[in-house]
């Protein structure tokens, strides 16, 4: 079963999971059918409940622009705890 | 379950209800059937050897293999019960990160390890050949990590945070790429309980 979270995140984006659920989570909704939607999860959708459960009305998926990327970070200094044990390792220190 | 003998086949006792008297008559069908079909006897019904299957007698009639079935449903869902428990899925990306911003996934049990990954291998930045794994293995009530490779050469753990209501489990870390929540991309994930 194919969900996504009706309320949306702050950039617009919805949280969303396909499978390993039986049960509706309050608050999401069933997106029925396997068709891709654009800029998923980026968009709006209006919900409409039968016998308790929500669902994604078909075809009210309206997409959004998706944001682009952060920046990429710059990468991590190179030491690590890694190499802070092996230090310690060598200076015959008996716990870190 | 025993079939009936009789001395005379077929051989009823008519009592007509205007008190004449009673007489014997053998009734015969005469549908003219075009099938005609499966005769209600042991044999279709419950064979001595097939009541023996479920440890029953010869005098066991249908109900009580009807019986012994439930019981044994109901054993191996209890014992279906204490086994471990697995669920596989995906999810798309929604491209934020932190606290505030958590990844999650309900499931039908109380996860007890989450491994998440991407769907496909990009190739690294900087690198033509080397391609990336992104993986996150997170123990839900106590947090994981995740394997992200921003550039090639720069291979970097993050530690990932959890915290689970019931059957949801909600992640965060500090980017996207090590929360395994960049925008659009398809992650998939298995989940033990």
């Amino acid at each position: 079963m194919r969900i996504i979270e009706i309320a949306p995140l702050e950039n617009g984006a919805h949280r969303n999971q396909n499978g390993g659920i039986a049960v509706v989570p309050e608050g999401w909704a069933v997106i029925r059918g396997n068709e891709e939607l654009e800029n998923f999860p980026f968009g709006s959708f209006e919900v409409e409940t039968i016998d308790g459960v929500s669902y994604m009305v078909e075809d009210s998926w309206t997409p959004s622009v998706m944001p682009e990327p952060e920046p990429v970070p710059e990468p991590e200094p190179e030491t690590s705890v890694w190499d802070e044990l092996d230090a310690a390792y060598q200076e015959g220190v008996d716990s870190v | 379950m025993k079939d009936r003998v009789p001395v005379n086949p077929g051989r009823v006792l008519i009592t007509p209800e205007n008190g004449s008297a009673a007489y014997y008559a053998t009734m015969t069908r005469a549908d003219n059937p075009t099938q005609e079909g499966t005769p209600l006897n042991k044999n279709s019904l419950l064979k001595d050897s097939t009541a023996a299957l479920f440890g029953l007698g010869v005098d066991a009639v249908p109900d009580d293999v009807l019986n012994a079935i439930k019981t044994l449903i109901d054993t191996a869902n209890a014992n279906a019960n204490t086994k471990a428990k697995i669920a596989t899925g995906s999810y798309t990306g929604t491209g934020s990160s932190g606290k505030n911003n958590k990844t999650s996934l309900t499931l039908d049990f109380a996860p007890r390890l989450i491994i998440v990954a991407r769907n496909v291998m990009d190739t690294l930045e900087g690198s033509a050949n080397v391609r990336q794994m992104d993986v996150m293995i997170l123990h839900p009530a106590v947090g994981g990590f995740s394997n992200y490779e921003f550039t090639a050469g720069a291979n970097n753990f993050y530690s990932v945070g959890s915290e689970v209501s019931g059957n949801t489990v909600s992640w965060w870390s500090k980017y996207p790429e090590s929360q395994l929540n960049v925008s659009g991309k398809t992650y998939n994930y298995v989940a033990i309980g």
